[in-house]
C-alpha cells in the first residue's frame, strides 16, 4: 500500500505555501517531509548543498566542564620551568574565580605518529591516532561560566536564544535516513542551557535534537520514546489496526475534500510504522560482535559508559543520522586536577580511539567529521593548590575525518597557554568551518524570523581554510540557491 | 487629486485587480495552475489593500502607525462578503451544530464538549442557542486556562530560569495564575497591560487583592531567562534590560525594537536612540536582587492575608510535600535512575526548609524601582563602549508627533509613563495587535499573518478596515476580550465548514479571504487534556504539579513524575532545560523566548505517540471501562458514546459498516459479546484518526 502516490503534486502545491510546508513539515525524525512527497527529494538524499561536501555527517564528542588544554594537547614546556611563578602578563578583565601563580602540568608530553603531534599521557590511545587528528589550538569564546560557554559552543550565542548547531545542520541537510532522526544527542546535560543546547529555538520544532537519555541517567537503557507497541499488541495486530485507521481516515477525508496536511498525516503512520521496525535495530547494541565492542572498551567497567555512547554514535551515523552528539562529564577541576582529569581521561580515551579506528575500518571516517572538545579550556595558573579555573580565552579542539587535514595543527596560544594568539579561531569560525565541510555556506544558511534573516554565525564567522584537506574554492551552488525560508 | 476622483480611481483599481485575479485563476493548465493561483491571490490582496484609505496614499509611513479608521459598517461579515462578491464565488456554507460545538468548546476552553453538552446543544432549536453556548463557555473557569496559556506563549512563561543556571523560580506560578484569573474576569486589556509593566506604580489600592495582583503582574518583566553566572555583571544587567525591551515591544506593539541595541532598525522607524530611551526605563528598574557570583532576581512580599489563612496554606503545603516525599521514596525503591534519588532529596530539602520557615508571607517574582538614570548609546551594543551623551529615558521618536510618551518624572523609572502611553486608546498599534492576536488564536491565521511584526517587513492586513473596525470596537467595549470573542464567534466567518473547494483552492489557496474554516491541529496542551478528559482521567482542579519546585529554589533539571500529574496541562511545570517530551513532539515552544504563534508540524513521532504512548493506552482503557456506565451497554450505544466523546458527532453509516467489518475480522464470539480488548483497539483507532487531532 503506497500512500504517497495518492497525492497529486501539482495540486498540493497550490494548497500549501512553500513557507508553510517548510515550517510545519520539516524533516523531523526520519525526515517525513511534505516537500519530499511533493517530489522535491534532493534534501532527503543529501544532494542539496551549497557546494560539494567533504563530510556527510558529524559526531561531536562533547567534554562538559572544560578539559584543560595545557594538560592534554597544548604542550607548554615553560609551565614546568616557571612553576609557582607569577603570570608575567595581565589576567583578563573578567574572571570566573581568582587564580594564583603558574602551575606545571602533572603529566608529561611527547610527540606521536609520523606527524609528531604533541599529546600528554592522559590520552595514550587517542595519541596513537595522531596522524588522523587535526588540532585547533587557538580557539576562544566569550563566556567564562559553564552555562554561557555551553550555549556559545552549541548555539553561537550566550546572549540570545538561538537554534543549536545540530538543528541548523538538520535544517540544512535533512536526514540521510527517512526512518531515523537527523539530529540525535546522547545523554546531554540538562543543566547549563539544557534543551537549548540541542533545541531549535525559532527554527521549526522538527529540527530539534532527539534526546536519548540524559547525563547521570542509566546508559544501559538508552532509547527513543514510543518505538515499541503497547504491551499485548503485536506488530501484526498493530499493522492490521493501521490498515483500518487508514480507511477510517479516508472516510473522514470524504467530508473535507482533498487536503495536503490531512493526506500527509495519513502517510505519517506508514512512516512511523517503518521507523519502529528499523530504529530499534540501530539502537540495540546486543548484536554487536564482541571484537568490535572490545575495541571501544565495552568490556571494561570504567570505559563501558562512554564506549556505549561512542558505539551507538557510530551505528547511528552509519545508519544515516546527520549529527550525533555524545556528552561526557564533568571536566571541571577547580581542585584535584590530577586525580580527576586522570580518571575522566581514562573513561573516554579508549572509546574515542576505538570509534576512530572503527569508523576508519568501515570506510566511514572519510566522510564523517569527528569533533572533540569542551566549552572552554582552563587557566595555566593555579586555583587553590591543585586546580585550574575556567578559561574561555584559549582552548583546544580536534577534528578528524570528514575533509580535515590529519596530523595537522593550527593556531597557537601564548607561551603559557592563557590566551590564543596566533591564527585565532572564534567559536563562530568553528561553526562556519563545520558547516562548510558539510557543504553549507554559513552566510547563506539562513532562516527568517522576526523580520530578519538569522544564521548560526550571526554576522561573523570565517571558514578556517588551512585545516581543510582540500580548499573548496568559492561556493558555487550545486542544486541549490540561497537556502532560506520566507 | 480631488477626493471623489481619488476614491473613484481606487474603486476602479479594485475591480481591475479582481478581474485580473479571476483571469489568472482561469489559467488552469498543468504547470500554470499553481502559478495562476498565487498571482490570483496576490491580485486579490492588492484589491483588498486598495479598499483601505490609508494605504494608497502617497505617504510612505508604516500602515500600522496610522490612526484607526472610523467606520465599521456593522460587523465582520459585511467586510468579508464584499470580497466574496467581488470574486463572484460564494464562501462555504455554515457548519452543522456538531462541528460547531466541538470547534467552539476547544477554542474557548481547550477541552472537548461532553456527549451531554453536545446533545443539549444540538436539540436546542432556539435562535439563541449559539449565543448561550458562547456565554456558558466564556463563563467557565476553563476559559482562562486556555486563553491565559495563549498569553503565556507571548511572555515566555516558565518555572525555571533556563539559560546558564537552571534554577527554580519558586514563585513564577503566581504570575501564571494571575494571567488565568485576569482572562477569566475579563480584566480590561489596558488595565492588564498597565499592571504588567507598572503595577507597582499605579495609584495605591485599598483592596489587598488588587494590590497583590499588581505586584504579581510585574512577573512578566521578571520571568525571563538570565545568565545568572555571567561574571561580567554589567553585561548581565544590560542583557536583562534587552530581554525586557524585546518582550514588551513585541508583545504589546508587534514591533521588534531589540535589534536597535546595536544599530538603527533597518526597516522600521526605530532608532538606536529610541532603544536607549527604553533601556533607560528598564535600567532604572531593579530586576536583580544582587549580582553576586550567581546572581539573584528580585522577589517582593505580597500584602499580607490574615494569619489564619497563612497557617491554613502552610498546613496544606506541608501535607502536600509529605505525600510527594512518600511517593518519591516508593518510586526510588523500584528504580535505579539517579533522577528519582535526586527527586526525593529535593523534596526532603524543600520540606525541611518549609518547616523551618513556618507560615511565611507569600512572595512574588517582581521588579521594583531602581536608581533613575539616563544611559548613553552603547557602541554596537557593547557596554564597554558607551557614547558621550545620555539619552532622555522615555523620549522615543516613534509616534512622537501624534502621541508622544509623557515626560518621565526625574525620580521615576518611566515604566508608568511607558505603560500609560501604550494603554492610551489613541495608540495605533496596541489594540490592532491584540485584536489580531485574538483573531489568530481563533482562526489559526491572523488578518495580519505576522502577529508580532507589524513593521515594514511584516505581513500586511488582508482586511485592513475590518482589523481597524474590530480594534475600535475593542476599545469602545472598554478593552473587553470577552466581547471581542462574542463578536468573532457569532460571525458567519467563524461558522463555515472546513471543506475544500476546487475553485477557491486555486483562487485563494491560503484562505486569506476566509472562504472556509481552516482545519487546525490541536496544540500540545488541548491534545493532552482532551485525551485525559474524554477518558475521565483529567482532574480539573488547579492541583499542585509543581511540588518541591515551589519551595526549593535550587537547580531543577528533572522533576520525576511531575508531567504525569492529572491536572490540566497549563498547570504542569515548565522546566526550561527539559521540555516534556509529549509537548515537544507537538510543537510546544521554547519557553525562553516570545512566541507569536505555534507551529503545527507534522512528524512521524506524532504518529508514534498515538500508536505506542502509554498515556494513550491508559486513556483508551479507562474510556472503555467507563463506557458501560455512561453510554449504555449495547453495542450501538457504546459506539455512539465513543464517537461523541472523541469526535463530537455520531458515526456515519459507512463508519458503522467499517466497524462491523472490523468486528468480523476480530472474530467476535458467537454470542455477540465484544471483549474489552476489541473495543480498546477500536477506540484507540478513533483517537489516532485525523479528526480527533484536527479542529474542523
Amino acid at each position: 500500500m503506497n500512500f504517497l502516490s495518492s497525492i497529486d503534486p501539482s495540486r498540493s502545491f497550490c494548497e500549501v505555501t512553500r513557507r508553510e510546508l517548510l515550517q510545519r513539515s520539516a524533516v523531523g525524525f526520519g525526515g517525513l517531509a511534505l516537500e519530499s512527497m511533493l517530489g522535491q527529494t534532493q534534501r532527503e538524499t543529501g544532494s542539496w548543498t551549497h557546494h560539494p561536501s567533504a563530510a556527510k555527517r558529524v559526531i561531536f564528542l562533547f567534554m562538559h566542564g572544560g578539559p584543560s588544554h595545557v594538560d592534554t594537547f597544548d604542550y607548554k614546556p615553560l609551565l614546568a620551568r616557571d612553576h609557582d611563578k607569577p603570570l608575567p602578563f595581565a589576567k583578563p578583565r573578567v574572571q570566573f574565580a581568582q587564580t594564583g601563580h603558574l602551575m606545571a602540568s602533572p603529566w608529561s608530553f611527547r610527540r606521536h605518529g609520523q606527524s609528531g603531534q604533541w599529546a600528554s599521557e592522559l590520552f595514550p590511545h587517542v595519541a596513537e591516532m595522531s596522524d588522523e587528528l587535526c588540532m585547533i589550538k587557538s580557539i576562544y569564546g566569550s563566556n567564562e561560566a559553564h552555562g554561557g560557554a555551553l550555549l556559545k559552543i552549541h548555539t553561537g550565542s550566550d546572549t540570545f536564544v538561538r537554534p543549536s548547531m545540530g538543528s541548523w545542520v538538520s535544517y540544512g541537510l535533512g536526514s540521510e535516513n527517512q526512518n531515523l532522526p537527523a539530529f540525535v544527542t546522547i545523554q546531554p546535560t540538562l543543566g547549563h542551557g539544557g534543551v537549548q543546547n540541542f533545541g531549535s529555538a525559532f527554527l521549526p520544532a522538527a529540527y530539534q535534537g532527539v534526546r536519548i537519555g540524559h547525563q547521570g541517567g542509566d546508559s544501559k537503557r538508552l532509547s527513543i520514546p514510543n518505538l515499541k507497541p503497547p504491551e499485548g499488541i503485536t506488530r501484526e495486530t498493530q499493522g492490521r489496526g493501521l490498515a483500518y485507521l487508514e480507511r477510517l481516515n479516508r472516510l473522514q477525508l470524504g467530508a473535507v475534500g482533498q487536503d495536503a496536511y490531512l493526506e500527509s498525516r495519513i502517510a505519517s503512520f506508514e512512516l512511523a510504522f517503518r521507523m519502529q521496525m528499523e530504529a530499534p535495530h540501530w539502537m540495540d547494541l546486543s548484536g554487536v560482535s564482541s571484537q568490535r565492542a572490545k575495541l571501544y572498551g565495552m568490556d571494561s567497567a570504567h570505559t563501558e559508559r562512554f564506549a556505549r555512547q561512542c558505539l551507538l554514535a557510530a551505528r547511528l551515523s552509519e545508519a544515516g543520522v546527520r549529527f550525533v552528539q555524545c556528552s561526557h562529564a564533568y571536566w571541571d577541576q577547580h581542585s584535584q586536577l590530577k586525580k580527576d582529569h586522570q580518571r575522566l581521561a581514562a573513561e573516554v580515551d579508549k572509546p574515542i580511539a576505538g570509534l576512530l579506528q572503527d569508523l576508519k575500518a568501515r570506510g566511514l571516517l572519510e566522510d564523517t567529521l569527528v569533533i572533540w572538545g569542551g566549552e572552554f579550556g582552563r587557566t595555566p595558573t593555579a586555583q587553590g593548590k591543585d586546580g585550574r579555573d575556567h578559561n574561555p580565552h584559549a582552548f583546544t579542539w580536534w577534528m578528524a575525518g570528514g575533509g580535515v587535514r590529519g596530523g595537522f595543527s593550527h593556531g597557537a596560544t601564548d607561551e603559557y597557554g592563557y590566551y590564543a594568539v596566533r591564527d585565532k579561531v572564534h567559536v563562530h569560525d568553528l561553526h562556519a568551518t563545520i558547516l562548510h565541510l558539510l557543504g553549507l555556506d554559513h552566510e547563506r544558511l539562513t532562516y527568517r524570523y522576526a523580520g530578519r534573516d538569522f544564521r548560526l554565525t550571526d554576522v561573523d564567522g570565517k571558514v578556517v581554510q588551512p585545516i581543510l584537506r582540500q580548499t573548496i574554492m568559492g561556493s558555487q551552488s550545486v542544486g541549490g540557491g540561497v537556502k532560506s525560508v520566507g | 487629486m480631488p477626493r471623489f476622483l481619488h476614491s473613484a480611481t481606487k474603486d476602479m483599481s479594485f475591480h481591475l485587480a479582481c478581474l485580473l485575479s479571476k483571469t489568472f485563476s482561469h489559467l488552469q493548465g498543468f504547470s500554470w495552475r499553481g502559478f495562476g493561483g498565487c498571482l490570483g491571490t496576490w491580485c486579490l490582496m492588492v484589491a483588498c489593500m486598495l479598499g483601505y484609505p490609508g494605504q494608497a496614499d502617497e505617504s510612505s509611513e508604516l500602515w500600522s502607525l496610522k490612526p484607526l479608521q472610523e467606520d465599521f459598517l456593522g460587523g465582520i461579515d459585511p467586510w468579508l462578503n464584499r470580497g466574496f462578491q467581488q470574486m463572484g464565488l460564494p464562501p462555504n456554507p455554515l457548519a452543522d451544530r456538531y462541528t460547531w460545538i466541538r470547534r467552539a468548546t476547544f477554542d474557548l476552553t481547550g477541552l472537548p464538549p461532553s456527549p451531554e453538552e453536545i446533545i443539549d446543544f444540538v436539540e436546542d432549536a432556539s435562535d439563541h442557542a449559539y449565543a448561550r453556548l458562547i456565554d456558558r463557555l466564556l463563563a467557565s473557569p476553563r476559559y482562562g486556562e486556555r486563553w491565559g496559556r495563549h498569553w503565556l506563549d507571548l511572555v515566555r512563561y516558565a518555572d525555571t530560569n533556563g539559560a546558564d543556571e537552571n534554577m527554580a523560580f519558586p514563585n513564577a506560578w503566581r504570575y501564571r495564575d494571575y494571567v488565568i484569573e485576569s482572562f477569566n474576569r475579563d480584566k480590561p486589556y489596558d488595565v492588564f497591560l498597565k499592571e504588567q509593566i507598572a503595577g507597582d506604580l499605579l495609584p495605591m489600592s485599598n483592596d489587598v487583592a488588587t494590590q497583590a495582583d499588581r505586584l504579581t503582574a510585574l512577573g512578566m518583566l521578571a520571568i525571563g531567562p538570565k545568565m545568572l553566572a555571567e561574571q561580567d555583571k554589567e553585561k548581565l544587567l544590560f542583557d536583562v534590560v534587552d530581554e525586557q525591551i524585546d518582550i514588551v515591544t513585541r508583545t504589546f506593539m508587534g514591533l521588534s525594537v531589540a535589534c536597535a541595541r546595536c544599530h538603527d532598525h533597518k526597516f522600521d522607524p526605530i532608532t538606536q536612540e529610541d532603544y536607549y530611551a527604553l533601556a533607560g526605563i528598564f535600567k532604572s528598574t531593579q530586576t536583580m536582587a544582587h549580582t553576586d557570583h550567581v546572581s539573584r532576581w528580585v522577589e517582593r512580599v505580597l500584602p499580607a492575608p490574615s494569619k489564619q489563612q497563612r497557617q491554613a496554606a502552610f498546613d496544606k503545603e506541608v501535607a502536600m510535600l509529605e505525600k510527594q516525599l512518600s511517593e518519591a521514596q516508593n518510586e526510588k525503591g523500584d528504580s535505579t535512575e539517579e533522577g528519582s534519588q535526586e527527586a526525593s532529596e529535593a523534596v526532603q530539602k524543600a520540606l525541611d526548609a518549609l518547616k523551618q520557615e513556618g507560615p511565611g508571607l507569600p512572595q512574588v517574582m517582581s521588579v521594583r524601582e531602581g536608581k533613575p538614570e539616563n544611559i548613553p548609546i552603547l557602541h554596537r551594543g557593547n557596554h564597554l563602549l558607551p557614547g558621550d551623551e545620555t539619552v532622555q529615558r522615555g523620549r522615543i521618536s516613534l509616534l512622537e508627533k501624534q502621541l508622544p510618551v509623557p515626560e518621565v518624572a526625574k525620580n521615576q523609572s518611566g515604566r508608568l509613563e511607558l505603560a500609560s502611553w501604550l494603554a492610551d486608546s489613541r495608540h495605533p498599534l496596541v489594540a490592532r495587535v491584540m485584536v489580531n492576536r485574538v483573531w489568530t488564536w481563533h482562526f489559526g491565521k491572523g488578518l495580519v499573518d505576522t502577529p508580532s511584526d507589524f513593521g515594514q517587513h511584516g505581513g500586511k492586513p488582508s482586511h485592513p478596515m475590518l482589523l481597524d473596525g474590530l480594534a475600535r470596537r475593542f476599545i469602545q467595549s472598554g478593552f473587553s476580550l470577552k466581547s471581542l470573542h462574542r463578536e468573532i464567534m457569532m460571525s458567519q466567518a467563524y461558522r463555515r465548514t472546513s471543506r475544500t473547494h476546487d475553485e477557491w483552492q486555486v483562487r485563494d489557496p491560503e484562505n486569506r479571504m476566509l472562504w472556509r474554516r481552516q482545519p487546525l491541529r490541536l496544540e500540545a496542551e488541548p491534545l493532552r487534556d482532551a485525551i485525559l478528559h474524554a477518558s475521565g482521567l483529567l482532574n480539573l482542579s488547579r492541583g499542585d504539579a509543581l511540588g518541591a519546585l515551589k519551595k526549593n529554589d535550587q537547580y531543577f533539571s528533572e522533576l520525576p513524575g511531575a508531567f504525569d500529574a492529572p491536572y490540566r496541562a497549563v498547570y504542569l511545570p515548565i522546566l526550561r532545560s527539559r521540555v516534556y517530551e509529549l509537548f515537544a513532539t507537538f510543537d510546544f515552544p521554547d519557553a525562553s523566548a516570545h512566541l507569536e504563534s505555534r507551529s503545527r508540524t507534522l512528524m512521524p513521532q506524532q504518529a508514534l505517540f498515538f500508536m505506542n504512548d502509554p498515556l494513550v493506552s491508559r486513556a483508551v482503557s479507562a474510556m472503555v471501562d467507563r463506557s458501560c456506565l455512561s453510554g449504555g451497554c449495547c453495542v450501538d450505544d457504546r459506539l455512539n458514546h465513543f464517537y461523541l466523546s472523541l469526535l463530537a458527532r455520531l458515526p456515519t453509516a459507512e463508519e458503522s459498516a467499517l466497524f462491523d467489518e472490523y468486528l468480523r475480522e476480530c472474530q467476535v464470539a458467537e454470542n455477540g459479546e465484544i471483549s474489552d480488548t476489541v473495543w480498546q483497539q477500536w477506540v484507540h483507532l478513533i483517537m489516532a484518526s485525523n479528526e480527533f487531532l484536527i479542529l474542523h
